[in-house]
């Protein structure tokens, strides 16, 4: 089986440990207020979260890597 | 019908039985029993009076119908399917784990589902809250987060958000990715961001969702805004039973 290749977002000290569980939440958060303003496009389905949950994904090593 | 905790349940799952469960896969049978089916109940428009079927409850639960997705049996068959094409034992196990979640899950309403179809057409319900989903997503989305629908969504997300470390990368990186072949399968389609997105999709979108719809059906909506966890709950709500 393939192993996984080198993973650099992975939180290296307990700061980065908390910011990273921030900034879950505040994802989550800012989310699930778009989808109380506007439940049609945000909270009918997961697969209209991908995109966001992708974005989030994406930055995620790039704001989590700024806390040392 | 539940809602958000058909997203969160496998993730619990999958915690709890360990490397025999396939996170993926227990996600699909999760999602399996309504994915052809909702929009038919619910119709095209968000705020209903678009429907598609005369008798949206004999559709989704039904039989004549396809109330068989709510079943035990044909989850069974299904995950034989899966075990046939890949020879993979623990995705069709998953396939199946959670898939009678789901149908489980859905005993919790006032419709209930067909336990023992195809040998008989009784529902097992339990009318913790009312089947409202013939009224529309958005009347049912009044209906079932304001009842103890909700609670039963705050319960698995409350419990999930005991177990967060099982959405961590790192979690994902030692114990999922080595111990399923579908990641390494998906990593080769695609990239690992991707990868990463499909397995937080789900819980991300359930605890999201659960937030927003209940400020929405508190907050935002103005039909009935209150709270309601009584048993059958919520009381202006239709009594619907099975077909």
């Amino acid at each position: 089986m393939t192993e996984p290749p080198i993973q650099p977002e992975h939180p290296k000290t307990r700061l980065q440990g908390r910011v990273a569980v921030a900034y879950w939440l505040l994802a989550g958060l800012v989310y699930a207020l778009m989808g109380m303003l506007y439940p049609p496009l945000f909270l009918l389905g997961f697969q209209e979260s991908v995109i966001a949950v992708y974005l989030v994904t994406a930055l995620a090593p790039v704001v989590i890597r700024r806390f040392r | 019908m539940s809602w958000a905790a058909h997203d969160l349940e496998p993730y619990l799952i999958r915690w709890k039985i360990g490397a025999a469960i396939s996170l993926p896969f227990c996600l699909l049978g999760s999602y399996s029993p309504d994915m052809f089916t909702k929009w038919a109940v619910y119709g095209l428009d968000f705020s209903g009076g678009k429907e598609l079927v005369s008798d949206p409850v004999q559709l989704h639960r039904g039989w004549p119908g396809v109330g068989f997705t709510h079943t035990l049996i044909v989850p069974l068959l299904v995950s034989g399917v899966i075990y046939l094409l890949s020879k993979q034992k623990m995705w069709a196990v998953s396939f199946l784990i959670g898939a009678w979640a789901h149908v489980l899950s859905d005993t919790l309403d006032s419709v209930g589902v067909m336990v023992f179809f195809p040998f008989s057409t009784w529902h097992l319900h339990l009318d913790v809250w009312q089947y409202v989903g013939q009224a529309g997503r958005r009347r049912d989305a009044v209906a079932y987060y304001t009842s103890l629908g909700g609670a039963w969504d705050i319960f698995w997300a409350v419990w999930l958000a005991t177990r967060w470390r099982v959405l961590t990368t790192a979690y994902f990186d030692t114990q999922l990715f080595p111990k399923d072949p579908f990641w390494p399968w998906l990593l080769r389609k695609s990239n690992r961001t991707f990868c990463l997105t499909v397995y937080r999709a789900s819980a991300f979108f359930g605890f999201a969702s659960i937030v927003g719809w209940m400020m929405w059906a508190l907050f935002v909506n103005e039909f009935n805004p209150h709270l309601d966890w009584s048993l059958g709950g919520p009381s202006w709500a239709p009594r619907t039973g099975p077909p």
